[in-house]
């Protein structure tokens, strides 16, 4: 089935042969000034973003507030059952939910996933300047999550928030992607939306109408 | 893929201004916003790092292919060449036929466009499901794009309110928001059917076999996660050589595009995890030709945001019918004429007043105007140039300007013809073309060649 | 590709300058040459003109028949060649010139002489220093940009500088003054439809404006637009001067 990789390649490098011999200087990689600002004061800043998104963000002091403010937002929004990413943060969140239908997204195929309210995620970097959430997925079912359910809550430590889209703070994607990690890395920056007519905005396109993010300031002790 | 540039197409955008309005004022609106979005960053910094990336990755294109189908293969993808255009539309319905496809969800893809990949699906008898907003508007509608990131951007809510009461059924509404939620609704068990998820590529990281796929509407979150197989369809050029070098394009391609600072999702594909596969064909189709020449390479840096359409004088007016193949605008007037042929779509490159607003444009500095008016040449010299009478005028004109004696008895002659013209109400040729809805300037008694030799 | 001009190339007195003049200008509008002289002569420079030029090529190079344009940009190089400052009123000649003979043959005598063109607003603001040229108009002036001027030249500052150093001129800047008039060369009579229509939207601009004065270092850009409001308007009020005639003024 491959017998085009020969053709193609060859093509190119014919294509390129007025540059033949010519060496060619790998431009270095941009270095962007990362602002090292106060992590309330880049919270601030993230939910401005965030907000502009017609997304939320909320920070709470530690998990137990983090549980007890998610439930009431999602009670708001009359979340009955929810389905969390097989991640640290975001399980322990889940374990500290009370009175919601709380399910592992892994142990959920395509379907029951798409019949779930919410979707719970853990975010290994928040972006302030762009009111960004990168959440690394590694199996097919938590892949489907930021998609599938109306509602998509995030849950994150205060320690995750960086300035800006940087090679740092995108140091979770490329520890992922130079390692035997699978699926997807994916950077999230408010609620779904098109503006495809008449270039008019609209919210809740295929994927969720409201995202949520819930940033911890406190770490547990011992960690 | 249709021929050259259609002026019944423009004829056809100026009689539906509805239609030719709304893109017009779509299309300034996008551009403030672009330049409002520009002046968040460092632009012209951004814009010259892009560009040398790009140049080196095209450079180095073999051996960056190469790099990114070894990482790739070690993520547990499968990589597919395609020399031509048929070559890739092979290669995706053996994909399909060996998962038992009978549908195949799309996300956004210009590649897909320019295969015609849903023409060659459906005649295999696999249904191809577009599911971005645009490109599922236009399928309903039996369209093809008129914008590379705006698909139907040429109609407006009311064509689309009446477009899906035709065909889905659905009580007439022109509420972009209700008619969303249509779309949403009956795409979302598509998902659910589909055993194939297609989506294009944004960038392809060399040194770790990864892909950035940006969006905003979550069509290729689900078009990618939720099938068991996901191919991904690039062309040669979509290659970057480090993940380092993404977060310039990231800064970039939004702001560009739509004057976001950041789309609402960067998907970045790491590979297959357990119960999936992943293939990604990777198309030629005749960038080589674009690649072989040096005054052309730069064509292959686009990044596809489509901000050299929303600029053009002449695509606001044209709308992207008009350029009759899958890329519009000054960036398909490049393109198009190498990928299609120069047979076929020679013409192209002549509707430009060379005006260079693309340039200015440009988030990845690509030399449009100089290339257009490059290719002019190549269309001449292959004699793929339509307008033989204007042509022939110039040729002609050119031979009189070699000398002073015959420059002054063309100036003569024309002189004549004007002042007849005058008298008759009528010109001959281009300068009837001219006369039509301008005034033709008289020349006064003396040029300046007189004047001088008079006064000195 | 935009031309950027070294800053250290600067005019001393007594060096001799040629006047390039894009030849519809000869014929059609003869006075933005006269101007030319006049304007030099109040800033101390004769202008010579070799009476051997004819047309740089422009037309035949954007028409893609650029075998024509070399044997016209060699002509160029032959007519102009002996001059150290060559000046153009024009962005469009000028750019040809300048870049568009670079462009098609790097190594090209029409290359090395096209480096000493320059356009009129360039030279004046840049080579010669001058914003103050000594000229009085009276009138509410907007200026119709050439986009090679703007683009290729880099001459967009230049002009409005000195437009609006000039005493009694009321500058107002022209709405989207970056969108092109739609002239285009031979794309004026090729694409008549797309033509107009971006002529008429440049109209509507310049009436938003209120000027009694249209200008422009494009004599052809302003032929476009002139052309458009006299066929609709035959007895506007409106003048249609080139950069040149307007600096020459007193």
């Amino acid at each position: 089935m491959n017998d085009g990789r020969a053709g193609v390649l060859s093509a190119v490098r014919e294509a390129l042969e007025d540059l033949r011999g010519q060496v060619h200087e790998e431009p270095v990689p941009r270095e962007f000034d990362e602002p090292n600002e106060e992590p309330k004061e880049l919270f601030r800043q993230f939910a401005t973003e965030l907000g502009a998104l017609q997304g939320a963000a909320r920070l709470v002091h530690d998990r137990a507030a983090c549980a007890a403010s998610l439930s009431s937002y999602l009670r708001e929004r009359n979340v009955r059952s929810i389905a969390v990413q097989s991640s640290p943060l975001a399980q322990e969140i889940a374990r500290l939910l009370d009175g919601f239908d709380v399910s592992q997204a892994v142990a959920l195929d395509r379907v029951a996933l798409e019949r779930c309210d919410c979707a719970l995620l853990e975010a290994r970097s928040l972006l302030a300047d762009t009111g960004s959430a990168i959440v690394i997925m590694d199996n097919g079912h938590d892949r489907m999550l930021p998609y599938l359910p109306r509602t998509c809550v995030i849950v994150a430590n205060i320690a995750s928030l960086h300035a800006t889209l940087t090679p740092q703070s995108l140091a979770c994607i490329r520890d992922a992607a130079t390692s035997d990690a699978r699926g997807e890395a994916l950077i999230v920056s408010g609620p779904s939306r098109t503006a495809d007519i008449e270039k008019v905005l609209v919210l809740g396109a295929h994927g969720p109408q409201a995202v949520a993010v819930f940033t911890i300031e406190a770490q547990p002790a011992g960690t | 893929m249709t021929t050259a540039f259609d002026r019944k197409e423009v004829a056809r955008a100026f009689q539906h201004p509805s239609a030719s309005g709304v893109l017009a004022s779509t299309l300034e609106r996008s551009v403030e916003a672009a330049h409002r979005a520009h002046d968040q960053v460092e632009w012209e910094a951004l814009r010259s790092a892009a560009h040398d990336i790009k140049a080196y990755a095209i450079a180095n294109l073999d051996t960056l292919l190469m790099q990114f189908e070894t990482q790739f293969t070690a993520r547990g993808g499968t990589v597919l060449w395609a020399p031509t255009a048929s070559d890739g539309v092979a290669h995706l319905l053996d994909i399909c036929r060996r998962h038992g496809a009978t549908s195949v969800v799309k996300g956004k893809s210009m590649v897909s466009e320019e295969l015609a990949i849903n023409e060659h699906l459906a005649s295999a008898g696999i249904e191809p499901v577009e599911t971005d907003l645009g490109e599922y508007i236009i399928q309903l509608a039996g369209q093809r794009p008129s914008h590379i990131v705006g698909p139907a951007l040429h109609l407006s809510r009311q064509d689309v309110g009446k477009l899906f009461a035709t065909k889905l059924g659905i009580a007439y509404t022109e509420d972009p928001e209700a008619l969303m939620l249509a779309a949403r609704t009956r795409l979302r068990a598509r998902y659910m059917q589909a055993q194939v998820g297609m989506t294009g590529v944004n960038f392809a990281v060399a040194e770790t076999g990864t892909i950035a796929v940006i969006e905003n509407e979550g069509n290729g979150g689900l078009s990618s996660s939720v099938p068991p197989v996901h191919v991904f369809l690039m062309g040669i050029e979509k290659v970057i050589p480090r993940l380092a070098d993404l977060p310039i394009f990231l800064r970039i391609l939004a702001r560009a595009a739509t004057g976001q600072k950041i789309s609402t999702y960067t998907h970045h594909f790491l590979g297959a995890e357990p119960g999936k596969t992943i293939y990604c064909i990777i198309v030629d189709a005749n960038r080589t030709k674009l690649l072989a020449d040096p005054k052309t390479r730069e064509s292959l840096y686009c990044i596809r945001c489509g901000a050299c359409l929303n600029v053009c004088p002449i695509y606001r007016r044209a709308g992207g019918f008009a350029y009759g193949g899958a890329y519009a605008g000054p960036i398909g007037a490049v393109i198009t004429p190498q990928l299609a042929g120069m047979e076929r779509a020679g013409e192209l490159p002549f509707v430009s007043t060379l005006c260079g607003a693309c340039q200015d444009e440009c988030p990845v500095k690509i030399d449009l105007p100089h290339q257009l008016v490059y290719l002019r040449h190549k269309a001449v010299d292959g004699g793929h140039a339509r307008s033989s009478v204007i042509n022939r005028g110039i040729a002609m004109w050119a031979r009189a300007m070699q000398d002073l004696s015959s420059y002054r008895r063309s100036v003569a002659w024309l002189r004549r013809a004007a002042a007849i013209g005058r008298g008759v109400g009528w010109y001959p040729g281009v300068l009837g073309a001219w006369a039509r809805n301008r005034t033709l300037p008289q020349p006064p008694k003396q040029s300046f060649k007189e004047w001088w030799e008079r006064t000195r | 590709m935009a031309v950027t001009f070294s800053a250290t190339a600067r005019y001393k007195a007594g060096e001799h300058v040629a006047l390039f003049l894009p030849c519809y200008c000869d014929v059609l509008f003869p006075y933005v040459g006269q101007a030319m002289v006049a304007l030099f002569s109040r800033l101390g420079i004769a202008l010579e003109y070799p009476m051997e030029q004819t047309c740089c090529g422009q037309p035949a190079f954007n028409a893609g028949q650029w075998d024509e344009a070399r044997t016209l940009g060699a002509r160029f190089s032959r007519v102009f060649g002996e001059y150290q400052w060559i000046v153009v009123p024009s962005g469009s000649c000028g750019a040809m010139a300048r870049g568009f003979y670079k462009y098609m043959d790097p190594e090209s005598p029409a290359a090395a002489v096209g480096t000493r063109v320059y356009d009129l607003a360039t030279f004046v603001f840049e080579i010669l220093g001058r914003t103050d040229v000594g000229a009085r108009f009276d009138g509410r002036v907007t200026y119709l940009e050439g986009c090679h001027g703007k683009r290729e030249l880099g001459a967009s500052a230049a002009a409005k500088t000195l437009l609006k150093a000039v005493r009694g001129l009321d500058y107002v800047e022209l709405p989207n003054i970056d969108e092109c008039c739609g002239f285009g060369g031979t794309f004026a009579v090729k694409y008549p439809e797309l033509s107009v229509s971006m002529g008429q939207a440049k109209c509507t601009s310049i009436a938003q404006t209120g000027a009694s004065v249209v200008s422009s270092q494009d004599s052809s850009c302003l032929m476009h637009i002139e052309g458009l409001i006299r066929k609709s308007q035959p007895s506007t009020s409106l003048q249609f001067l080139h950069l040149a005639q307007i600096l020459a003024a007193t």
